[in-house]
């Protein structure tokens, strides 16, 4: 199951660089499209958290028990907390998102779509990066967790210590706001 | 303009899939677990270094794969013991391993038109994946759907291709493996009998390159059947089309064919 965060029942695993260094090989793109989600700045800026959150980790890797799912919830809740501490230093507000420079080469190739359709999607990825920054903390994470990175909303659930449903029913809710709030005029 | 469905605004999201650059890499580089052992210091001195070593990772987990999808002719001793695969003489084989990974880049309605077939999906998949993308192999005229899973060597992969009058997509399997067969209830109402395998072929030489220092992904390799992989394997056919399914699942006490099975009857 995917992911847990687990009671210290088991020794730590993440003792020594070789193990610490295969987690990060790991877990490191993970990690960077999650921040790379929840943070509203440069590229180089998710990066640079990504980096932050390995170190803080490595920092208490003496406490921290459990296996590697539960090593990664540990990283991603490090790294919600660098990144919620950044925003609340830089005082960001929705107006002055920038966008990272690199979202267009991030965005998935569709072969055999039309270029037109493929302005059409580059054009709404990017309003949509930008509303995805008035949204609350824990409603940006939901979906980057349940979209970006692929997890069933049990899996949420457990991460984030809420309910089930109560995650079904905050994604259904935040991807109507979204649509309401999506710009009439955004081409 | 109008606002995208919620359908759309998904899709938008599940397509945006950023790879961080050099700047990480010259960060990780110093960082403390990374300089604190030769092999990491050796490991950490170049970003290309750091990229090729966990290119090879990926290898090694992705190479399970490639010997099923893709092994090429074997020149040992195999004998065919069921529809769907041959039993090697030995437990070890040389293969040649020459593309790292492959790619899930379509859509499955654009698989569908490169393949000229209509795709089978399941409506069922284990809990923990989600739909990646698909491919479509010119060759073997597969369409290939892959479904992700952040947990390593945690994979589930579903192929589809139609047989030829001439079949060549037998798959080696290892001399002691069991061959199960095993009775699918696809929704069409009718009754398939299909065959399931545990076990998988491993690369230990990938490993020993990293030792080395000396990666040649284009290298010769040898694999060896484990029957212990925590992978298996359903195969079977219907309607024309050859369709199969592996998953991996590191975590699972032990695997089972039903599981599989309830993936292949979810297909429509």
């Amino acid at each position: 199951m995917f992911p847990r965060w687990q009671k210290p029942s088991s020794k730590p695993s993440y003792e020594t660089p070789q193990a610490f260094s295969q987690l990060y090989e790991r877990a490191h793109l993970l990690v960077f499209r999650f921040i790379y989600g929840l943070h509203n700045g440069p590229s180089e800026e998710a990066e640079d958290l990504t980096a932050e959150t390995f170190t803080r980790a490595w920092n208490a890797r003496h406490n921290f028990f459990g296996n590697e799912s539960a090593a990664v919830g540990w990283l991603l809740k490090i790294a919600r907390n660098l990144v919620i501490d950044t925003h609340r230093r830089k005082q960001v507000r929705p107006q002055e998102i920038s966008l990272p420079a690199d979202l267009d080469e991030s965005i998935l190739a569709t072969p055999g779509v039309s270029p037109e359709t493929q302005a059409l999607r580059r054009e709404q990825t990017r309003t949509l990066w930008q509303l995805l920054h008035t949204l609350s903390d824990q409603q940006r994470e939901m979906l980057v967790l349940r979209y970006m990175l692929g997890w069933q909303v049990q899996e949420i659930g457990r991460h984030l210590n809420i309910p089930e449903n109560t995650v079904s029913q905050n994604i259904r809710r935040v991807l109507a706001r979204l649509r309401e709030r999506w710009p009439e005029e955004s081409l | 303009m109008q606002s995208p469905s919620e359908a759309e605004i998904i899709s938008l999201l599940e397509n945006v899939r950023p790879q961080p650059g050099a700047h990480l890499r010259t960060r990780v580089a110093n960082a403390a677990w990374a300089r604190s052992t030769p092999e990491q210091r050796r490991l950490s001195r170049t970003g290309g270094e750091v990229l090729r070593r966990t290119a090879f990772v990926t290898l090694a987990v992705i190479g399970v794969l490639i010997l099923f999808f893709a092994i090429p002719p074997f020149n040992g001793v195999a004998r065919r013991v069921a529809d769907f695969f041959y039993h090697t003489d030995q437990n070890t084989i040389p293969i040649a391993v020459q593309s790292p990974s492959r790619e899930f880049l379509l859509t499955t309605a654009e698989a569908a038109t490169q393949a000229g077939y209509a795709i089978q999906q399941p409506d069922w998949v284990p809990e923990g994946f989600l739909f990646n993308g698909a491919a479509y192999d010119a060759d073997r005229q597969a369409v290939l759907l892959d479904f992700h899973s952040p947990i390593p060597g945690k994979f589930l992969r579903l192929s589809q291709n139609p047989t030829a009058e001439n079949r060549l997509d037998i798959s080696n399997i290892g001399p002691g493996a069991d061959v199960k067969t095993v009775t699918i209830h696809p929704p069409t109402g009718e009754t398939v009998s299909g065959e399931y395998v545990a076990g998988a072929w491993r690369i230990p030489s990938v490993f020993d390159h990293l030792q080395t220092g000396q990666p040649d992904i284009t290298a010769t390799m040898q694999a060896n059947w484990d029957p212990e992989a925590k992978i298996h394997m359903l195969r079977w056919e219907t309607g024309g089309f050859l369709y199969e399914i592996i998953h991996a699942d590191p975590n699972l006490d032990s695997l089972s064919a039903e599981l599989l099975v309830k993936i292949a009857e979810s297909m429509k």
